[in-house]
């Protein structure tokens, strides 16, 4: 299974949510492979530091993905900008959501790892399908 | 309980096996299987350590989550709509 990783998967793995903590297992046996768009990177960062998660723990926490060969990071690249442009436009969703949801479609995820109603245009239109919980 | 600085002769065998002196391998808890690393030193020295179990870096993030401070996820989550909605 191919997940890839909206910002509230990241949350949830610092509530020590055990599901979550259940998927990291299967990625690190090599059961899954994980994508993390560099946004979702970003806007976790941002908002664990502005909770209070201390600095250290943010930065040993994203480090070891870096090293994890199980967890890819996606970078922003021209088509990941138009298709986030075009279905921002269409399906009246915020710039971060459609930029999630481009990262998730081009990068041939099997499942989005988030839980968002703003999501539920695309998920009719089947252009990707969500696993929350 | 053996000294820092424990010494003790041991033979070569047949197929290059030496054996660890059972107060040490009592000591440290040695068992079959256990993994070792030889190194050769340059001056003929030959210096035999047990191979620290290395970390996956899956673990080190498991790590740094458990010992990080209680975290209210949905919470954070509300906020983060909230923000996003706020750019449509």
């Amino acid at each position: 299974m191919k997940y890839c990783s909206d910002t509230w998967f990241i949350l949830k793995l610092f509530e020590k949510d055990i599901k979550a903590l259940n998927l990291l297992n299967e990625v690190k046996y090599g059961k899954s492979s994980l994508i993390v768009p560099i946004v979702v990177f970003a806007e976790s960062i941002r908002k664990l530091l502005e909770r209070g998660i201390p600095q250290t723990n943010v930065d040993q926490f994203f480090n070891s993905m870096e090293l994890s060969n199980k967890i890819n990071f996606l970078i922003v690249d021209k088509n990941i900008a138009k298709e986030a442009a075009k279905i921002s436009l269409s399906n009246d969703l915020s710039l971060m959501d459609s930029f999630v949801a481009a990262s998730c479609k081009l990068s041939d995820s099997n499942l989005l790892l988030a839980a968002d109603s703003d999501y539920k245009h695309l998920i009719k239109k089947n252009y990707i399908k969500l696993h929350s919980w | 309980m053996i000294h820092e600085l424990f010494k003790e002769k041991v033979k070569l065998g047949k197929k290059g096996q030496i054996t660890i002196p059972k107060c040490i391998r009592d000591e440290d808890n040695l068992k079959e299987d256990d993994v070792f690393i030889v190194q050769h030193m340059p001056g003929g020295d030959i210096i035999l350590s047990k191979q620290i179990s290395i970390n996956t870096p899956e673990d080190l993030m498991i790590e740094a989550i458990m010992s990080a401070p209680p975290f209210d996820a949905d919470a954070a989550w509300e906020e983060i709509k909230r923000e996003r909605r706020q750019d449509r």
